[in-house]
């Protein structure tokens, strides 16, 4: 996607943005007018920054077009890992209530290291126990830091 | 003074207080280096541990973790770009930077000891001047308050990179993202949705982790290695020369930290921020920060070590923490008996003072532990990201769980996370959006109390004194930066 385009956009969301908490703040009782004021204010600004940002993104549009050149946004460099990482986290999240904090985190910790190109199997585990076992034993049992919990810890 | 001093020494001396500084240095080190964890959180832990503590070990012990945190904050965020504590966000802009150009340990040196300076400076200030300095921050009111936020936002225009607008941008849209939650004057909920846990707002833990730690995940996702390109050789590090010429920038970041970290609420953070743009306004070369000027690396730290003395100026003398840490210690003095105030310094003398002196060891500590054992931090880059990847998300949940014992904040992390990889990817300023987000809620107080001061009025912003004098700041930060591109562009 081209920069000019991304920053258009983005532009557009924030004049959304802007007027969605200004109409929104209209509803507020009497007695958060502080509140409404407030975010009159922020609205107020966030608006005009968006719209700079808009006007920025077409004006620069017209130059690269004359110079036929642009700038690219590039979103993501490896797709792979980057989907295989973020779905392994949303997945980590999900099983952790249902399998407890350290079951979830030790297989969490395998899997995306070895999705990852760790293909040591000793020094994975290794590196998993302890890890784990620090955090057992600093954060739970010396600092006494809850971790979440679940039916197997 | 002069007569509590040898008591005090005598009680710092005491094996049980030593042997307290020194765990609580470490053990604040390792906290503060961790992702996700904070001097705050481990501070608010230890309370429970002191109580069988005589006060004196039980002070030093939180004293210890307070001042080795705020050093170890920087270690992960130069080598790591993933600030170990909010405060040192503003020490990654360039110590990340140096740590890839294969300059870790230097910037690591530069950071211990701009931190240890910061540290010694402004206990000094602790020790001398508390009394005199409270008073001025007292003088702040509701007006000055929402200003000193604005002030805050100003500096957003020279932290950001690339164009100002997005950056700008950024920090308005964590001002919005503050106001989520109940209104702090009227107790109006808004933006919420029904979602209880957002009650009470935005967590600020699980943003902040979600935003410089999961983003930055997601950001090693394309690369093998932190260090795959200059390939750092842990003994470089140890014996990297630390560059010439940051007396005068340490010794203004530390006045800084000291200063800002006296006014309730402004905290180690927003010092770092404000250190790193006059570090920058002031430099010859403006340009070259971001991209690895040791100058950075020296303003931000030095200031974050200068809150530590500074936020307990009012702690001890007034009873009003200067941050959410000296809130943490406030309530470490309320379980020994200590009530803040003129007695802390006369019939408690000797704790007091020991806890101060206390401090200046632990500044000490952490300058040799920095020093000697920079070759075992620098491990942590040479770990390969397949492990560093999955080992840092487990850290992230660990600390975003831990504030409010929630899985709420782990999913809120996520989504952070994730929005500000995308945002990061298109040219938004991560630090500003946080900058945004601490001052929120400082920033919508003061408005909010100022406006009801004033009938309504926003003259109230234009009348006083001091509220004038940070105008002529905001204005001092401002214009330079809107006078840059014009002046490129007359160059072109």
């Amino acid at each position: 996607m081209r920069r000019t385009t991304s920053d258009g956009l983005f532009g557009a969301a924030g004049l959304a943005l802007a007027a969605t908490v200004a109409l929104g703040a209209t509803g507020f009782p009497e007695r958060a007018d502080a509140a409404v004021r407030y975010l009159y204010f922020l609205s107020l600004v966030l608006g005009l920054l968006s719209l700079l940002l808009v006007s920025q993104s077409l004006l620069r549009s017209r130059k690269e077009t004359e110079k036929a050149s642009s700038a690219s946004v590039e979103w993501v460099r490896a797709p792979l890992p980057f989907l295989g990482t973020l779905l392994a986290m949303l997945c980590y999240a999900w099983i952790t209530p249902h399998l407890g904090f350290f079951p979830a985190s030790f297989l969490f910790m395998l899997c995306l290291g070895w999705f990852l190109g760790f293909r040591k199997p000793l020094p994975l585990l290794g590196g998993t126990a302890g890890l784990l076992a620090f955090i057992w034993l600093i954060f739970v049992r010396f600092l006494a830091v809850p971790v979440p919990s679940g039916p197997w810890g | 003074m002069t007569e509590q001093f040898l008591p005090a020494l005598t009680t710092l001396l005491e094996p049980s207080v030593l042997l307290a500084v020194f765990t609580g240095t470490i053990g604040g080190i390792l906290v503060g280096a961790i992702p996700g964890l904070t001097a705050t959180m481990a501070v608010a832990l230890l309370i429970p541990v002191t109580f069988g503590m005589n006060p004196a070990a039980g002070l030093a012990l939180m004293g210890g973790v307070y001042s080795g945190g705020m050093y170890g904050g920087a270690i992960s965020a130069i080598l790591l770009s993933t600030p170990g504590t909010p405060a040192a966000a503003a020490t990654s802009f360039d110590g990340y930077p140096l740590a890839r150009q294969g300059k870790g340990g230097m910037a690591l040196a530069v950071a211990t000891i701009a931190s240890f300076w910061g540290g010694m400076l402004s206990t000094a200030a602790l020790l001398l001047l508390a009394p005199v300095l409270a008073r001025f921050s007292l003088r702040f009111g509701a007006p000055e308050y929402f200003l000193l936020s604005i002030m805050g936002l100003a500096s957003i225009v020279t932290l950001t990179k690339g164009n100002m607008v997005k950056g700008l941008l950024s920090g308005v849209l964590g001002l919005l993202l503050a106001t989520v939650g109940m209104d702090p004057l009227s107790g109006y909920l808004r933006f919420s949705f029904g979602v209880v846990e957002l009650y009470d707002g935005i967590s600020f833990m699980p943003a902040l982790i979600g935003l410089f730690s999961v983003s930055q995940i997601l950001e090693l996702t394309a690369e093998s290695r932190i260090l795959q390109k200059v390939g750092a050789d842990p003994a470089t590090l140890k014996r990297a020369p630390i560059p010439k010429g940051l007396a005068p920038t340490i010794l203004r970041g530390g006045l800084i930290g000291t200063l800002v970290g006296m006014l309730p609420g402004a905290g180690a953070t927003i010092s770092a921020f404000i250190s790193y743009n006059v570090a920058k306004q002031l430099s010859p070369e403006p340009e070259t920060f971001g991209k690895g000027n040791p100058v950075g690396v020296a303003a931000a730290e030095s200031a974050n070590n200068g809150c530590v003395g500074g936020s307990l100026i009012p702690l001890l003398t007034l009873g009003i923490p200067g941050n959410s840490v000296a809130a943490a210690l406030m309530g470490g003095l309320l379980i020994h008996g200590l009530i803040p105030g003129p007695e802390l310094f006369t019939r408690f003398g000797a704790v007091t003072y020991g806890f101060i002196l206390s401090l200046f060891l632990a500044n000490v500590l952490f300058l040799v532990l920095g020093l000697t054992c920079a070759p075992l931090f620098a491990r942590v880059v040479r770990l390969p990201n397949a492990l560093l990847i999955p080992a840092i998300a487990i850290l992230s949940v660990v600390g975003s769980y831990a504030i409010n014992n929630a899985l709420f904040d782990v999913w809120l992390m996520l989504a952070f996370g994730a929005t500000g990889y995308f945002f990061h990817r298109a040219g938004f300023s991560l630090g500003a959006l946080v900058l945004g987000l601490i001052l929120g809620p400082i920033a919508e107080l003061g408005f909010g109390q100022s406006l009801i001061m004033s009938d309504g009025s926003w003259r109230i912003f234009f009348e006083r004194p001091l509220c004038l004098l940070l105008w002529l700041l905001i204005a001092a930060l401002l214009i330079p930066a809107f006078r840059k591109p014009r002046r490129a562009k007359a160059s072109a």
